[in-house]
């Protein structure tokens, strides 16, 4: 194996990857949209993966993307190199999310009914007709349950225990400190359990 | 169960599958997200620009517009004097069901649609070419016109457009009673316009986009800007550049061919004619030129306005993310002035609240709640109300701490 191989092959390291980000930004925040652009492409399914992950595969995933972006372009000139890119990127991710959940639970937002399509792409290629269906039920109910927790203890919740972040890194993301963060996941936890429980229940019934 | 046994049901039974599930984009819906990101922010810098510029057209350009808006009005009031006919009052539109619409009085008209002849087209009636409140096209048929120098409108028929008196200066209000209509508004001069439809309030700032009245519904698409949309039940929506809404379901949807290719053909056609809608003498679009038409449905001056109050809303969020706190702060405490006993004016307060808290005034905070109805009126709000309470006591205080506000709204 040549040498040249093995670099290609490999990903760029975290510090390369940022400081590519906070190129791109100084170009951007100069006003080089092909810069933004290539800014969002590199973030795109970071930003679409953690947005599922929060709100659930609703049909307005697409326009809260496009409304993060935007939010991005008009915050870049303010945006100071304090945090990196990414986790700037990620506040803003979470901040519309939660706006997003806040709205759907005060009935503000659309009703949003889940199509089979979307709980489709959350499944990874190769199961079978009949598992894609079970999967795709599984999908929905979890999805389902989540809509038991408010958005702040269901955003801690899924960037803790499902993404495995570390507790101050979460904190950071959502700009709370790391016991409160700490707190909203075993709030969570507990109202998880309580609502397996209650789905067991209906179910023996 | 213990917390241990608790919590590895909870990490086996919902984070372990959610975990395994792998929300990715293919390159189909790549290139749709990226193009409706680049339409945005195609959006966003014309409005910067625009903002840049301070006003639309040169002054040379203004004052000719002045002068042809007064021999217009002037034309108009000409054609009601000495026509030889008194005016019959148009029939009555039927109101397709479930409209949202209502039009308040209107007289005199704000504003006048003055029709737009298409550069080829054969001679017009005369009377076709005087501005009036309505404009009205047939089956197949298509007319055109201009709303000052802010709007210009196509309607495709069969259907009939009407101005109505707006809330506010500066506002424009139409409704729409059948047929599609498309609309490319510029804003540069401050107000807003909205469209009334069968069941389907759309708000505007600056945008093309179409209306298209469905039996007892609305569609919406929006070709540039964004839109926000309310139906029947008070429920809105923002629809955003590349995407469609309809009334009857609530959701939102890539934009048809046929619509975008009507769009598409709308802004066309007026692409060579940007400040000088009327300046042939002639046209053959079958404009009715109506009188002022009585109302024929109740206003809904509250959902008008509450709608207004979500797109401040969502302005004042935007503010927020932004980190630009003042003016976040004047509009959140423009809702709450505007909506003190409604849910909008509860979660302002409560915004506000947090505000004062992030900067540290907790006296501040607390004057902001004390504004708040205890207990709130909108349950969904209590949890958040009673952690700002908490954390607003002053220094000291029992449970003032954010963690023990946090555990003690728990449960």
């Amino acid at each position: 194996m040549t040498r040249a191989s093995t670099v290609s092959l490999r990903r760029p390291s975290p510090a390369a990857e940022a400081a590519e980000d906070e190129r791109l930004v100084a170009a951007a925040a100069g006003g080089d949209r092909r810069a933004f652009a290539d800014l969002y492409r590199r973030h795109l399914d970071s930003v679409y993966a953690r947005l599922t992950r929060v709100i659930g595969p609703g049909p307005d995933r697409d326009d809260l993307v496009q409304q993060i972006f935007l939010d991005v372009y008009r915050a870049l000139r303010r945006f100071r190199g304090e945090a990196r890119f990414s986790t700037f990127l990620h506040r803003i991710v979470l901040n519309v999310a939660a706006e997003h959940l806040d709205r759907r639970r005060r009935g503000m937002g659309r009703n949003e009914q889940v199509e089979a399509g979307q709980l489709e792409a959350l499944i990874a290629p190769g199961a079978s007709p009949e598992q894609r269906a079970r999967q795709r039920e599984e999908l929905r109910r979890l999805f389902a349950l989540l809509e038991h927790l408010s958005p702040k203890r269901r955003t801690a919740f899924v960037l803790v225990a499902v993404e495995c972040l570390p507790l101050d890194e979460a904190a950071s993301l959502l700009d709370a400190n790391p016991a409160a963060v700490k707190q909203r996941v075993l709030e969570a936890r507990r109202e998880l359990a309580v609502a397996l429980d209650r789905v067991a229940e209906v179910r023996s019934t | 169960m213990n917390a241990r046994d608790r919590d590895a049901r909870v990490e086996a039974e919902i984070a372990a599958p959610l975990r395994e599930a792998s929300p990715a984009v293919d390159d189909l819906h790549r290139a749709r997200l990226t193009s409706a990101i680049e339409a945005a922010l195609d959006s966003e810098d014309e409005d910067r620009r625009t903002r840049r510029r301070g006003a639309p057209y040169s002054p040379r350009s203004r004052r000719r517009w002045q002068i042809v808006a007064v021999g217009a009005v002037a034309a108009a009031a000409l054609w009601v004097v000495l026509r030889p006919h008194a005016q019959r009052p148009p029939a009555p539109m039927s109101t397709p069901g479930g409209a949202v619409a209502g039009a308040p009085p209107v007289s005199p008209p704000p504003a006048l649609l003055r029709p737009y002849q298409e550069p080829g087209r054969g001679a017009p009636a005369a009377e076709a070419l005087v501005p009036s409140t309505s404009l009205v096209a047939l089956r197949g048929e298509r007319a055109r016109a201009t709303i000052g120098t802010r709007v210009r409108l196509t309607l495709l028929g069969a259907g009939r457009v009407s101005v109505l008196a707006a809330a506010r200066d500066g506002d424009i209000e139409l409704a729409l009673d059948g047929g599609r209509l498309l609309v490319d508004y510029h804003s540069e001069e401050g107000g807003t316009l909205r469209v009334r439809s069968p069941g389907a309030i759309t708000t505007v700032v600056g945008t093309l986009f179409a209306v298209e009245a469905m039996g007892s519904g609305s569609r919406v698409a929006v070709a540039r800007g964004r839109v926000r949309t309310e139906d029947l039940s008070g429920g809105s929506a923002q629809v955003s550049a590349g995407r469609g809404w309809t009334s009857a379901d609530g959701r939102s949807a890539p934009i048809p061919d046929d619509l975008a290719a009507a769009l598409a053909e709308h802004a066309a056609g007026w692409a060579h004619e940007p400040t000088e809608p009327d300046r042939s003498a002639h046209g053959s679009s079958p404009i009715d030129v109506a009188a002022p038409r009585e109302p024929v449905r109740q206003p809904a001056a509250d959902r008008a306005s509450r709608a207004d109050l979500d797109v401040l809303y969502a302005r004042a969020e935007a503010a927020m993310r932004e980190r630009s706190l003042g003016e976040a702060r004047r509009a959140l405490e423009t809702i709450a002035t505007r909506d003190p006993r409604g849910p909008l004016g509860e979660a302002a307060l409560l915004d506000l609240a947090r505000l004062a808290l992030a900067d540290g005034d907790r006296a501040e905070a607390r004057r902001v709640l004390a504004r708040l109805p205890s207990p709130v009126r909108d349950p969904a709000l209590a949890e958040t109300a009673a952690h700002l309470r908490c954390r607003a006591r002053p220094p000291g205080a029992q449970g003032s701490d954010d963690k023990d506000c946090d555990v003690s709204t728990a449960r």
